[in-house]
C-alpha cells in the first residue's frame, strides 16, 4: 500500500511552550481535539500520509516540547527535516517575540539550508488577541516563511497549514528527490557519539 | 891529523908552520894554570869541609838520645797519675750521693710528721666541731701525702697505711658533716608512692616541709657557727657543689616545681627558737592554672626563707688558699636552680597565662611588670645573676607567643572539627550568605571603586541583553556537614582576628588560615576514607563540603585586605589558588563513588543471564530478580543523596546511573537472536517494571515537596540519554511488522531515530520469522 507513494518528508513542530503544537498535530492526525493535553515530555512522533495535487506524501511529524527544561532534547530531531512548522500563540505576544529564538536554534541544528518553513499563528478562536494578523505576516515575509493562521479548536486553517508546507517542499526542487544522497553526506550527530552511560558527562556543580 | 896537517901544510905553506908554534907555547902555558887551579881545590876540600860533617852527624845522634829519655819519662808520668785521678773521683761521688739521700730521708720524715701533725689536729679540731678547721689540716695532710708520693722509686709500705688513715679520716669528717647537714636542713617528704587520684595528690603534698635549724646553739662562743663551718668544710672538701646540688634538686622538685603547677597550694613559715620550718598549706584558687603574680610571690617567699636562713652564710672567705672558692652561695645555688626554675614557671605557669584572644592582651603589660620585678627581686637575694632575664625576655615576646598560641588553638580546633563526623549536616539554603565579623572601617585607601548599582546598571548595559541571573554564582542549595560550616566560620573569625593583632601575629594568623584548609584537603580524604568509599551519602556530604570550602575560598580574604599589613594587603591575602583543588577533592571522591555504584549495578545485570530465553521460568526469575535489584539500589541511592546534593548534580548523578542500567538491557536485547513471542512479552514486561518505576527514583527533594519531584521525574529524558531509545525498544518488542516500518518511515521515524539499520534488522529478525513479509520490512530499513 506504500507502492503509491512519492516520498516521505519529516517535518518539525516547533515553538514555545503551550501555543498548542501537539494539539495542532492531533487535530492533523487523528482530527481530535483535548483541551485539557498534558505537555509533551522530549517528544512525540505521528505518521500520516497526506495527498496534495494528486501525490501522495508521507508525512513523519516530530512534535517536540516547548518547555525550556527538554530543550536539551531538541538538537538531535532537526536532523533530516525538509519541513518545519513554527507555533506562536495570538493570546500571548511574548510567544510571537521569541520567534526570533526558535529561528536561530533551527538554524544552528538545521542540516540544510533549503529548508521548508511555515509559521502558525495558533489560537485564533480566543478572543483576547494580542498578535495581529499582518504583524505575524510581516515576520513571515520578513524571514521568506510561509504563514497560517490556525485554531486546532475549531479546525480553522489546520489542514491547510500542512498541505501548504508539503506543497511547498514538494515544489522546491532538490529538497526531496535527491534525499539519498543527502542521507550520505549527514553530518555524525548521532547520539551514540556522546558517551553513553559512563560518568565522564559529570561536571562540578560552580 | 897528520893528513889535516899535511893538507895545511901543503895549501898554506911555511907561514902557517910558525903560527902553530905561537899557538904551542900558549896552550903549554895554559896547562900549568889549570894544574895548579885543581891542586888547590883539592886542598880545600879535604882540609875544610869533611870534618866539619863529621862534627854534625854526632850532634844529631846526641840530640835523638835525649828525645827518647824524655818521652819514655813522660809515659811513665802519665800512667801513675791517671790511676790516682779516678779513684778520686769515685770517692767523691759516693759522698755526694750518700749526702743526699740523707736530705731526702729528712724531708720526707719531715712530712710525715706534718702528715701526722694535720690528721692529730684534724682529729682535735674534730672533736671540737670545728669542722672548718678539721677540714683545712685534713687539706693539709692530703697535700702532704700526694708529695710523698709524687716521689719516684720510692715505695713505702706506710704510704698505703697513710692514705688509708687519710680515707677513713675524711670519710669519718664527711660524715660528720652530712650529719651535722642533715640535722641542719631537715626534709619531712610524705611517703614515697605518689598517689594517683588528684585530690589525693594535694594531701599528700602537704605534708612536704623543710625544717632549717641554724640557730647554732652556742656552746662554745669561740666557735663560729656551726653552720658556716659545715659549709665552709663541704666547700674545702669540695664536696659542697654536689652537696648543695642535691639540695637544689630537692628543692626544685618538692617545693618550687609543686609551687608552680598546683595553684592550691601556698607556702608558710614557722620560726622556732632553733628552727626555721618552711611547709605548704592549702589555698583556694579560682582557676586551674597559677597565675603568674601567685607564683612569683609564693618564690619570693621560699628564696626569701632560705636567703635568710641558709644561703648568707659566708663560704670562702676565711680559706685563704683557694680563692676561687671564694663564691657567695646563694649565687651557687642560683645557678643550678635556675634553668630549670625558670623553664618550668614558663612551661607550666606563663603559657597558660598568655590571652587566648587580643583583647585580653594589653593586660598582659601587668604580668610583663610582675615578671621584671621578680627578676629583680631574685638578683636582690643574689640568686639570680644580673645579666639573666629569660622570664622577662619570654614575657615581653608576649606578642610571638599569642599568635603562636592562638595559631595552635585554631589548628587544633579545625582538626577537630575535621575529625568529627560528615554526617551531621545542615542545609545550605540558596541565598545563604556567610555572616561576616565585623570590620574595622579601612583606614588606608578608603576609596573603593564603587560598585554600580543595579539601577546604573540599567543605563550603561553594553553588549549582550542577555544578563547573567541573579543567582548564577550562587551556591545551590544542598546539605553540608556541621564541622564544616564551623571550619569556614573560625577561618573568617582567625582572619578577623588577624586584622586586629601586630603585623607578625596578622601574618602568622592569616597562613594558620590557610594551613587550615591545606590540614582539611590531606586529613579529611585520608581519616574519612574508609567510609567514603562505603557510604554514598557521606561521599555526597563530602563533595558539597569540598565546592562548600572552594565556593567560600573564592572570595575569602578581600574583606579583610585593606586591614592586614604587607605583603597581604598588596594581594597576597587570597585563597583563590586552593579553588581548583578543593573542586577536585570532592569531585573526585563523588565519582569514585559513582563508578562504584556504576560497578555495583552491571555487577547485578550480568546476573540476568542475558536476558535470553525468558520462556524458561529460572531464566525469567534471575533476570526479574536483576532488574528489581536494580531499581533497589537506585532507589535506596535516590534516597540518600536526597536533599544532599545540589538537585542538578543529583539528577545527573541518578541520570547517569539509570543510563547505565538501561543501556546494559538495551544492549543486551539487541544482541539476542532469537525472541519468541513469550520472551518478547516477557522482555517487555521487565522493561515495563524499568519504565515505570525508573523516574521514581529522581527524588531530589526532601519528601514534603513530593508534587516538585514530579518534575524532575517528567524529565528522566534529560538525565538518561538512552531513555527513549529503551522506549523505543519497548514499543519494538510489542510491534507488528507494519508497525515497525511505520516507525521507520524511511529512516526518518522515531525507530530510526535511536536505533542504526544494521539493529533494527537484527532486532525484526530475532522477533520475526522469515517470511516474505519479513523479507519486505527488511528491504525498507537501509
Amino acid at each position: 500500500m506504500d507502492e503509491d507513494v512519492l516520498t516521505t518528508l519529516k517535518i518539525l513542530i516547533i515553538g514555545e511552550s503551550g501555543v498548542g503544537k501537539s494539539s495542532l498535530l492531533l487535530r492533523f492526525t487523528d482530527d481530535t481535539f483535548d483541551p485539557e493535553l498534558a505537555a509533551t515530555i522530549g517528544v512525540d512522533f505521528k505518521v500520516k500520509t497526506i495527498a496534495v495535487d494528486g501525490n501522495k506524501a508521507k508525512l513523519a511529524i516530530w512534535d517536540t516540547a516547548g518547555q525550556e527544561r527538554f530543550r536539551t532534547l531538541t538538537p538531535s530531531y532537526y536532523r533530516g527535516a525538509q519541513g518545519v512548522i513554527l507555533v506562536y500563540d495570538v493570546t500571548r505576544r511574548d510567544t510571537f517575540v521569541r520567534l526570533d529564538n526558535w529561528l536561530n536554534e533551527l538554524e544552528t541544528y538545521c542540516t540544510r539550508n533549503d529548508i521548508v518553513k511555515m509559521l502558525v499563528g495558533n489560537k485564533i478562536d480566543k478572543e483576547n488577541r494580542e498578535v495581529d494578523r499582518n504583524e505575524g505576516l510581516k515576520f513571515a515575509r520578513k524571514h521568506s516563511m510561509l504563514f497560517i493562521e490556525s485554531s486546532a479548536k475549531t479546525r480553522d486553517g489546520v489542514q491547510c497549514a500542512f498541505e501548504e508546507l508539503v506543497e511547498k517542499i514538494i515544489q522546491t526542487p532538490g529538497l526531496w528527490e535527491s534525499e539519498s544522497q543527502n542521507s550520505k553526506l549527514r553530518l555524525s550527530d548521532s547520539p551514540d557519539a556522546r558517551g553513553g552511560g559512563s560518568c565522564g558527562g559529570y561536571c562540578s556543580m560552580l | 891529523m897528520s893528513s889535516f896537517v899535511a893538507e895545511v901544510l901543503a895549501s898554506s905553506g911555511k907561514l902557517e908552520k910558525e903560527d902553530i908554534g905561537i899557538k904551542i907555547s900558549k896552550l903549554s902555558r895554559r896547562v900549568d894554570e889549570v894544574k895548579g887551579e885543581v891542586c888547590d881545590m883539592i886542598n880545600k876540600k879535604y882540609e875544610e869541609f869533611i870534618p866539619s860533617l863529621k862534627n854534625a852527624e854526632d850532634l844529631v845522634s846526641q840530640v835523638d838520645g835525649i828525645s827518647m829519655e824524655i818521652d819514655l819519662l813522660k809515659s811513665q808520668i802519665e800512667n801513675e797519675v791517671q790511676r790516682d785521678l779516678r779513684v778520686a773521683v769515685t770517692e767523691f761521688s759516693e759522698l755526694k750521693q750518700q749526702l743526699e739521700k740523707s736530705t731526702l730521708l729528712l724531708s720526707v720524715l719531715r712530712q710525715l710528721q706534718e702528715f701526722d701533725t694535720a690528721l692529730e689536729s684534724n682529729h682535735r679540731a674534730l672533736l671540737e666541731k670545728n669542722y672548718s678547721k678539721a677540714a683545712t689540716h685534713l687539706n693539709k695532710a692530703q697535700c702532704s701525702l700526694q708529695q710523698l708520693k709524687s716521689r719516684k722509686g720510692f715505695e713505702l709500705k706506710i704510704l698505703q697505711a697513710l692514705s688509708t688513715e687519710l680515707i677513713i679520716q675524711k670519710e669519718n669528717l664527711l660524715y660528720h658533716l652530712n650529719e651535722e647537714w642533715r640535722k641542719l636542713a631537715v626534709w619531712n617528704l610524705p611517703p614515697s608512692p605518689a598517689p594517683t587520684k588528684a585530690d589525693d595528690l594535694l594531701e599528700w603534698t602537704l605534708k612536704t616541709e623543710l625544717r632549717l635549724c641554724n640557730m647554732t646553739p652556742k656552746k662554745k662562743s669561740d666557735l663560729e657557727p656551726l653552720l658556716v663551718s659545715i659549709l665552709q668544710a663541704f666547700a674545702i672538701l669540695g664536696e659542697l657543689n654536689s652537696k648543695l646540688k642535691f639540695f637544689s634538686q630537692k628543692l626544685l622538685k618538692y617545693i618550687l616545681k609543686p609551687l608552680i603547677v598546683d595553684p592550691f597550694l601556698d607556702v608558710e613559715i614557722e620560726l622556732q627558737t632553733h628552727d626555721a620550718i618552711l611547709r605548704f598549706s592549702a589555698m583556694k584558687s579560682k582557676s586551674n592554672h597559677t597565675t603568674p603574680v601567685e607564683v612569683y610571690r609564693k618564690m619570693v617567699v621560699v628564696m626569701g626563707f632560705l636567703h635568710q636562713h641558709l644561703l648568707n652564710a659566708p663560704v670562702g672567705d676565711s680559706v685563704d688558699f683557694n680563692p676561687k672558692q671564694d663564691v657567695i652561695l646563694a649565687e651557687m645555688l642560683g645557678a643550678m636552680i635556675w634553668k630549670d626554675l625558670s623553664e618550668s614557671i614558663i612551661k607550666n605557669c606563663l603559657v597558660n597565662s598568655i590571652p587566648a584572644n587580643s583583647s585580653q592582651l594589653e593586660q598582659y603589660e601587668e604580668v610583663i611588670k610582675e615578671t621584671e620585678r621578680f627578676e629583680d627581686k631574685l638578683r636582690e637575694l643574689q640568686v639570680l645573676n644580673s645579666d639573666s632575664t629569660d622570664l622577662l625576655e619570654y614575657a615581653r615576646n608576649i606578642n610571638t607567643h599569642f599568635a603562636s598560641k592562638k595559631c595552635q588553638d585554631v589548628i587544633v580546633t579545625a582538626r577537630i572539627l575535621m575529625t568529627t563526623e560528615i554526617h551531621n549536616t545542615v542545609k545550605i539554603p540558596l541565598d545563604s550568605k556567610m555572616p561576616l565579623p565585623k570590620l574595622p572601617a579601612p583606614a588606608r585607601k578608603a576609596k573603593v571603586p564603587k560598585v554600580t548599582s543595579p539601577a546604573a546598571q540599567d543605563i550603561v548595559s553594553l553588549g549582550n541583553e542577555k544578563q547573567l541571573g541573579y543567582r548564577s554564582l550562587c551556591l545551590p542549595a544542598c546539605r553540608i556537614s556541621e564541622s564544616v560550616q564551623n571550619l569556614i566560620e573560625l577561618a573568617y573569625q582567625t582572619l578577623s582576628e588577624a586584622t586586629d593583632a601586630t603585623n607578625e601575629c596578622a601574618v602568622q594568623l592569616f597562613y594558620t588560615v590557610r594551613n587550615i584548609f591545606h590540614l582539611f584537603y590531606d586529613v579529611v580524604p585520608t581519616y574519612h576514607k574508609e567510609n567514603l568509599q562505603k557510604l554514598p551519602q557521606l561521599a555526597a556530604i563530602h563533595h558539597n563540603n569540598c565546592m562548600y570550602i572552594a565556593h567560600q575560598l573564592i572570595t575569602m580574604g578581600h574583606q579583610f585586605r585593606y586591614s592586614l599589613p604587607s605583603p597581604l594587603c598588596d594581594g597576597a591575602a587570597t585563597f583563590v589558588d586552593l579553588v581548583p583543588s578543593f573542586r577536585r577533592l570532592g569531585t573526585e571522591c563523588f565519582l569514585a563513588q559513582l563508578r562504584s555504584q556504576r560497578d555495583e549495578l552491571l555487577e547485578r545485570l550480568s546476573n540476568a543471564r542475558n536476558l535470553s530465553n525468558l520462556d524458561d521460568e529460572d531464566n525469567y526469575s534471575a533476570a526479574n530478580k536483576a532488574v528489581r535489584q536494580v531499581i533497589h539500589q537506585l532507589k535506596r541511592l535516590g534516597k540518600v543523596w536526597q536533599d544532599v546534593l545540589p538537585v542538578n548534580i543529583y539528577c545527573k548523578a541518578m541520570g547517569t546511573l539509570l543510563n547505565t542500567a538501561i543501556t546494559e538491557i538495551v544492549n543486551k536485547v539487541t544482541t539476542l537472536e532469537d525472541i519468541s513471542s513469550e520472551d518478547a512479552d516477557r522482555l517487555y514486561s521487565l522493561c515495563r517494571t524499568m519504565l515505570e518505576e525508573g523516574p521514581q527514583i529522581f527524588q531530589p527533594l526532601s519528601d514534603e515537596s513530593k508534587s516538585k519531584n514530579k518534575k524532575y521525574q517528567e524529565e528522566v529524558p534529560v538525565y538518561v540519554p538512552k531513555w527513549l531509545k529503551f522506549k523505543e525498544l519497548m514499543i519494538v518488542l510489542q510491534a507488528s511488522l507494519q508497525e515497525l516500518v511505520d516507525r521507520w518511515t524511511d529512516g526518518k521515524g522515531p525507530l530510526a531515530a535511536e536505533f542504526s539499520p544494521n539493529e533494527a534488522k537484527s532486532l525484526i529478525r530475532a522477533l520475526f520469522q522469515n517470511t516474505e513479509r519479513r523479507a519486505a520490512a527488511l528491504a525498507k530499513i537501509k
